[in-house]
């Protein structure tokens, strides 16, 4: 098995929020709370689909909270995942309509372990709305604009993975890729505005 | 393509002059859909890892929740048993338990002596029969205090034994504790097998909820 390095709270903050390799902080959230959360999908009739599903969208989150200085450190990051896995959960078996009076009762009994973090996850779905346009770029404009804005690499770097003549061509094509994603993004005002709430976790 | 025209010409990037307005959003939804992707390789890398040693994991812990419940169940039971003694050892249930009428044997040529406290330990016996455990009681320790100045002791097995029965019908289990426990204590007694570390144990319970 691999074996993550351990890392205190205040280290995993440090490493998630320094937007750097994110590689042995997230595996380290594998190796240690993994079994935990999906014990919790699997005893509330998930299956271990949706618990590793599930988990990928946790972690998605509260990367993207240390990263916009959300997480404000009232509680413990355990006690944070397992917050943000039940709530995460508990909308998902919402969406399915299987209404469980137990598990809703529950969640209303349980406070969260940082407050709005309900409100937090609500706009999942537009995310994943979201995520779908991203996809039908294609894959070039997916590497080109993943390449620049996510993995921060200059131009000419991106140029050495793609099969183009100069850094221009990748210039343009970055420029049509941006366009073509505002284009489908615009398309629907309703789940711009919803996505926007998203990202930026609005309370 | 007018700006592509003009971008050229500058020799400006043409991302830097043709920022689409929402470019703040787009940007973050790469952002978001570049991590999603990041996980989703690192879950790939893991989930193999993490499956071969919950294989590993999964039959000690099942002989963790076998056990478990096991220790729940037995738990479950002696705290169910507990309960019941509390409830069951009252003096009342206690005597019911083990009294039995006395029955009167016939012997002839009795010294005088030995007649008198027969015939008192029949009288004791008529009251605790008849529900006047307090007045059995009288009877019966002056008996056991006579017996200790007598040669050899007339019924003394059988007075212990009923005076104890006569405190617990009086609902007096504490000073009933002692003369079971001496009873209890000593396998020549007469009545040593009437009185078992159970019945002991529940006597002991009814004592100490009567303090």
């Amino acid at each position: 098995m691999a074996v993550a390095p351990e890392y205190s709270d205040d280290e995993l903050l440090r490493l998630l929020g320094s937007g750097k390799a994110i590689d042995n902080p997230v595996k380290h959230l594998y190796e240690k709370y993994f079994y935990v959360l999906s014990s919790y999908i699997e005893q509330n009739q998930g299956s271990r689909e949706d618990a590793e599903d599930i988990f990928q969208e946790v972690v998605l989150t509260f990367i993207d909270l240390v990263r916009k200085n959300k997480f404000r450190g009232e509680s413990s990051v355990k006690t944070f995942l397992f917050a943000v896995n039940r709530n995460i959960w508990l909308n998902e078996l919402k969406k399915r309509g299987r209404q469980l009076k137990r598990n809703e009762k529950f969640s209303v009994e349980q406070p969260d372990a940082e407050p709005g973090v309900e409100k937090m996850i609500s706009n999942r779905e537009a995310r994943k709305q979201v995520f779908n346009i991203i996809e039908s770029l294609g894959e070039v404009c997916k590497k080109i604009l993943l390449a620049f804005y996510y993995e921060n690499l200059p131009i000419s770097e991106i140029l050495t993975r793609l099969d183009y003549q100069n850094e221009q061509v990748v210039r343009n094509k970055k420029a049509k890729c941006m366009k073509s994603l505002e284009e489908k993004f615009s398309a629907d005002p309703a789940l711009a505005q919803k996505f926007k709430s998203a990202l930026q976790y609005d309370e | 393509m007018l700006i592509l025209r003009l971008h050229k010409n500058l020799k400006v990037p043409y991302n830097m002059m043709n920022e689409p307005e929402n470019n703040e959003t787009l940007v973050d939804a790469l952002k978001a859909y570049g991590l999603k992707q990041d996980i989703n390789r690192i879950h790939k890398e893991m989930m193999p890892s993490l499956k071969s040693s919950e294989k590993n994991i999964a039959p000690v812990r099942s002989i963790f929740r076998y056990a478990g419940r096991i220790a729940a169940g037995i738990l479950f039971l002696v705290i169910g048993t507990g309960i019941f003694i509390y409830f069951d050892a009252t003096p009342e249930n206690l005597f019911s338990n083990k009294y039995v009428p006395y029955e009167e044997s016939v012997q002839r040529g009795e010294a005088p002596a030995a007649a008198a406290i027969k015939r008192k330990f029949l009288e004791g016996q008529k009251f605790l029969n008849s529900g006047d455990p307090l007045k059995a009681v009288l009877i019966f320790s002056e008996i056991l205090r006579s017996n200790t100045q007598m040669p050899e002791k007339i019924l003394n097995d059988d007075t212990e034994f009923y005076l104890a029965l006569s405190y617990l019908k009086a609902e007096e289990p504490s000073p009933a504790l002692p003369l079971l426990q001496k009873i209890h204590d000593n396998t020549g007694h007469l009545y040593h097998d009437q009185v078992s570390s159970w019945y002991l144990l529940k006597v002991k319970i009814a004592a100490w909820k009567d303090k």
